[in-house]
């Protein structure tokens, strides 16, 4: 039984990589996690991640929240692969919503950041091809412009208006909907 | 006279006392802004799809800088998969035309429209739609 266990402990202390921030911090962190990123996987399938993954467009302070993310989302896969043997069908509904319901709490928990890391986390999950943070990052800016007045958006954003004349024309033509 | 600069000592300790290291107000500071006008135009897509084509048409998003004006009028696979379930109400809040609406949409589609998804309508709609 022992021995099982500490061979269990060496293949995942085996399946460890390393992460480097732009700012050359490094994060240890499961295969697991880090393969819920695209991007890495395709390193690790490439067998180029020895001595760690540089991550040249990432600074550690999103690479330390998007590990975070991983870490959450891959324990919830696993998880999710690992109770369906286990329980009976009811009681694996039962977990399954729980589980759901803790993952949408850390998501919204997630997203409460300033603007600025928000943009951030975008462009790092479309680089590190993370699909579930880009979704959530992005519908995030998208629920907090709906219904709100292009100016409203720009303060929101920090935005300057750039529209040529012609462009604003075309806008005001288009919200004489009603005249149509 | 004493007395008072006794207590002004007794308050400039109280103060001493609640003084912060410097480290706890680098947090504080706001960071710096990111130009949103500079999101790349893949990913201002990528937020945009999230928004769905009504929001696309009649909110303030397509109004807001030209980097977001072209994304919303010049990117056909937007307008794929127009659903308009559920903005009936906002619709008619706005004051705009359904029949205008999805004309739009398909339009600015440029042929890519797929599917539509809706719950009001008239006859011309129907008709409009199977058209294309």
């Amino acid at each position: 039984m022992a021995s099982a266990g500490s061979g269990d402990e060496k293949a995942a202390a085996a399946a460890m990589i390393t992460l480097i921030s732009s700012d050359n911090e490094k994060f240890e962190v499961t295969e697991a996690t880090a393969t819920l990123s695209q991007t890495i996987r395709h390193m690790i399938e490439d067998g180029c991640t020895d001595g760690g993954v540089p991550l040249p467009n990432v600074t550690s302070k999103i690479l330390a929240r998007v590990i975070e993310y991983c870490k959450k989302h891959a324990t919830a896969a696993a998880g999710e692969e690992g109770s369906s043997s286990s329980f009976s069908d009811a009681a694996f509904l039962e977990v399954d919503r729980a589980f759901l319901e803790e993952l949408e709490e850390f998501d919204d928990a997630f997203l409460e950041v300033d603007r600025a890391t928000l943009f951030d986390l975008i462009l790092a999950a479309n680089y590190l091809d993370i699909k579930g943070l880009l979704n959530l990052t992005c519908q995030k800016v998208a629920d907090s412009v709906k219904g709100k007045t292009p100016e409203q958006i720009r303060e929101m954003y920090n935005i300057v208006n750039d529209l040529t004349p012609e462009e604003e024309a075309e806008i005001r033509r288009e919200t004489q909907w009603a005249f149509e | 006279m004493p007395s008072s600069s006794s207590s002004a000592t007794r308050g400039q300790r109280k103060k001493a006392q609640q003084r912060l290291p410097l480290k706890a107000f680098l947090s504080l500071q706001p960071p710096p802004e990111r130009d949103w006008a500079e999101l790349p135009l893949d990913l201002i897509c990528y937020v945009f799809r999230h928004l769905g084509p009504v929001e696309l048409l009649i909110g303030g998003a397509a109004g807001v800088c030209r980097s977001w004006r072209r994304t919303a009028r010049d990117e056909p696979e937007l307008w794929r998969h127009v659903d308009i379930r559920g903005y009936a109400t906002r619709c008619i809040r706005s004051h705009v035309p359904i029949g205008a609406l999805v004309r739009a949409a398909v339009r600015l589609g440029a042929g890519q429209c797929e599917a539509f998804w809706g719950d009001t309508g008239d006859d011309d709609l129907i008709s409009f739609l199977a058209e294309q």
